[in-house]
């Protein structure tokens, strides 16, 4: 009886191991998947607003234009074939509409797990970013490292350029965005990074929804595209724009330099000599300065560095023996940059800085009395900037 | 022992056929693969008076072996006349040096004009009758001209054939299409002559189609188109709705004044359940839609926090409302526009009031069918919204 019961039980743990050996059910298999490497997101115009690209009777008319870039893999092109990806362009009212769209047309299904670059066209992001990037925020598959940029002109032509070094444009993007020698913020580039700035949070306050997002316009020839600088949103609005030198200004206020980043100032000592400066190290320190009536903070920025060429060679060997000349010329041109920049962001009144939130967590009191009217206060708020330059090595040149 | 010498030798000589080997051999590279075959009708000449124009898609194989082979060269697009689709075939045998083969023939394209002016039935006989052709082949009727479509040269895909079959496979994606199947569209020609087909559009470019809608067949003729959305209001009736998205105006952001804002609700499962009522001589079918879903995009969501319960509540009601309203602009269509019972209502009454249906049978397609009175209703479940708020 004993070893019946024994059996019995082998049997049963054999059968249920049985299920192990199910296999590929829910297999999905790579070559049914298209992998979208750039999205971009453009208005609709002409004609075909007000339409819908779907047949219906009546529906929420297309609000954007979609095209998505999905590559060809080798085996797919004959020889001597040059065209390395599908440039699928669909309209909706929301993006899942577009995406759904274009599902009735590939015979792959767009997977967005790889996607490299969203880019958003400047017409577009003047309308508004919200109904654009909920989907990204909501749909779990979007990776969050994700890049986001706002293109002059249309994002389906920039997303189409064919780049010299790369065959597929959202790998360029990514490599070109991710540069160490970017004078963007840091981070501004990812998908991330927009979130939390659109999400941010303030006690007291109304929601701000205030972020940075790199700004790229597309060569004449379709071959590459070049960084200019940030645009500014306000409430989920593009309201402005930064150069690269004024984004290099915010990145160093708000900690968040690259590694090497040239700057190009005058110099003090020749007129009409531009020396370049290559800044490796970044410190900035923010202050309240201020008390309960007027408003003032004080910015002290650190920048190590070393002299990294001058023009004329003449020139540089008698700058080179006054390091201080150098310093002075370099702290000059970044304090302008600075203050341009903060100037620029008062007139919008668009606090990047995060001034707000500086004063929430560290001076709650003074926040409690300006908190209610921080939109009138900001752009009449006092901010003074110090900068200080080392430099560090002329490099093997006296 | 002589008797066992001739016996043993009789079987020795026999074992010999065995060893025949390939007498009945058929090279690979000795057929003409058919990977889609598209009927067209003739455009009238003078010295022929042929009804169809039929086109075969060969791909020219190549290659094999530790290379890897593949398709890499443009199919052969082979068209020939006919005014059976099997003399069209044998007319491609004479040019062609590889015979066609047809085991592999996964589709079936059907141009605008023929469909409209031909008995469908005539030209699906050679695909059911002939051993060689599988009966899960897809059918689709193109708005435009079958050999527009089999030229098109695809991105991903090697032939036509392959794109569309892969193509009517993501129907779970957005229930925008319906995948026909010949066997299928077989059986329900033989039930009362309609039926609905997949619609396939060709691009004016060349390089891809769009699978979208469907074709009404009615007395075994093309008699009309059903758009994308109204193809899944059919797709909701006979509960074949396998997912798809509904964009709505947000019930909130429109009541503040804001601009408009959508909200888009992805559906995942989806139960629909017919009854009818025929007390008092008056037939009245009611349809129950269950949906279950997800909110995949909200674009006001700077205004509105979608974790509160009233809101979700709304959204979901507007959402089925949205979904009534599909489905009964794609029944009225069906019903009164081309009076074509093509979603089952005459079989469902044949299967529950089987004397009733005696009595009204020869009647049902003219008189009875346009005057039913179908009641639609539906219930949205919002399961889920995504990784935001």
């Amino acid at each position: 009886m004993r070893i019946r019961y024994k059996n019995m039980i082998i049997f049963i743990i054999l059968s249920l191991l049985l299920f192990q050996f199910s296999g590929c059910y829910d297999s999905k298999e790579i070559d049914t998947k298209a992998f979208v490497l750039a999205v971009g997101i453009d208005t609709i115009e002409g004609k075909e607003s007000g339409q819908k690209e779907t047949e219906t009777i009546k529906g929420v008319p297309d609000r954007f234009t979609v095209t998505f870039e999905l590559p060809l893999f080798s085996q797919q092109l004959a020889a001597g074939e040059t065209e390395k990806f599908w440039m699928l362009s669909t309209r909706g009212a929301s993006i899942i509409e577009a995406i759904r769209n274009s599902d009735l047309r590939s015979d792959r299904v767009l997977t967005f797990g790889h996607l490299k670059v969203v880019a958003i066209s400047e017409e577009m992001a003047r309308k508004g970013l919200f109904p654009i990037l909920d989907f990204f925020h909501r749909e779990p598959v979007v990776p969050r490292k994700t890049n986001i940029i706002i293109t002059e002109g249309k994002a389906g032509d920039a997303i189409s350029i064919i780049p010299y070094q790369e065959q597929l444009y959202g790998i360029y993007q990514e490599d070109l965005l991710e540069s160490e020698r970017s004078s963007l913020p840091r981070t501004a580039h990812q998908l991330r990074q927009t979130f939390i700035n659109l999400n941010k949070m303030l006690y007291g306050v109304k929601e701000k929804r205030n972020a940075f997002i790199p700004y790229v316009k597309k060569s004449k020839d379709n071959k590459e595209t070049i960084i200019s600088g940030l645009a500014i949103i306000k409430d989920g609005k593009m309201v402005g724009k930064l150069s690269n030198a004024e984004s290099y200004a915010l990145a160093l206020l708000l900690n968040l330099t690259n590694d090497r980043v040239t700057i190009i100032a005058p110099s003090l000592i020749f007129p009409g000599c531009d020396l370049v400066f290559e800044a490796h190290d970044t410190h900035s320190q923010l202050k309240y300065l201020g008390d309960k009536e007027n408003i003032s903070f004080g910015y002290h920025v650190n920048v190590d560095g070393y002299f990294a060429e001058c023009p004329s060679s003449l020139i540089k060997e008698e700058t080179g023996k006054d390091i201080d000349a150098i310093n002075k010329s370099v702290e000059k041109q970044l304090k302008q940059d600075i203050e341009r920049t903060i100037k620029k962001m008062q007139v919008l009144n668009v606090d990047l800085l995060g001034l707000d939130s500086y004063l929430f967590q560290k001076h709650p009191k003074v926040w409690k009395q300006v908190a209610a009217n921080w939109d009138e206060l900001f752009p009449e708020a006092d901010i003074d900037v110090q900068v200080t330059v080392h430099t560090r090595h002329l490099g093997t040149s006296k | 022992m002589d008797f066992k010498r001739c016996i043993s030798m009789i079987l020795c000589m026999i074992m010999a056929l065995c060893l025949m080997g390939c007498w009945d051999q058929k090279e690979i590279e000795h057929r003409g693969m058919v990977f889609s075959t598209g009927i067209d009708k003739l455009i009238e000449t003078e010295d022929e008076q042929k009804k169809y124009l039929i086109s075969f898609e060969m791909p020219i194989l190549s290659g094999g072996g530790e290379t890897g082979g593949g398709v890499l060269e443009k199919p052969w697009i082979l068209a020939t006349t006919g005014n059976t689709v099997f003399e069209a075939v044998r007319q491609a045998d004479i040019r062609s040096e590889r015979p066609l083969f047809f085991a592999q023939n996964k589709v079936l394209v059907i141009g605008e004009e023929i469909a409209q002016q031909e008995d469908i039935r005539m030209m699906l006989d050679f695909f059911l009758r002939d051993h060689e052709l599988t009966r899960n082949m897809n059918v689709f009727i193109v708005k435009g001209t079958a050999l527009e479509v089999l030229n098109v040269v695809p991105y991903f895909s090697d032939s036509v054939g392959d794109y569309l079959r892969t193509l009517s496979r993501v129907k779970y994606k957005s229930s925008r299409f319906r995948a026909t199947e010949l066997s299928c569209l077989v059986e329900d020609l033989k039930r009362n002559g309609s039926a609905l087909v997949s619609r396939v559009i060709p691009s004016s470019a060349g390089d891809e189609v769009k699978l979208a809608g469907a074709a009404v067949i009615k007395n075994n003729r093309l008699v009309g188109w059903l758009g994308e959305i109204e193809n899944r209001g059919t797709l909701f009736i006979q509960d074949k709705v396998e997912g798809g998205s509904i964009v709505v105006s947000c019930p909130i952001c429109s009541e503040l004044g804001e601009r408009a804002e959508t909200i888009t609700f992805e559906i995942n499962n989806v139960s629909s359940k017919k009854e009818v009522d025929i007390r008092g001589g008056k037939i009245k079918f009611g349809i129950v839609i269950n949906v279950e879903g997800t909110i995949q995009e909200h674009s006001g969501w700077q205004y509105h926090d979608l974790l509160e319960q009233e809101y979700i509540r709304r959204m979901e009601k507007v959402v089925a409302t949205e979904i009534t309203r599909e489905v009964q602009a794609a029944n009225n269509k069906l019903q009164q526009e081309f009076a074509v019972d093509v979603l089952g209502y005459g079989s469902y009454l044949k299967k529950t009031h089987p004397d009733f249906w005696e009595e009204i049978e020869e009647q049902w397609n003219e008189t009875f069918f346009p005057q039913v009175e179908v009641d639609i209703h539906s219930n949205v479940m919002i399961r889920r919204i995504g990784t935001a708020t």
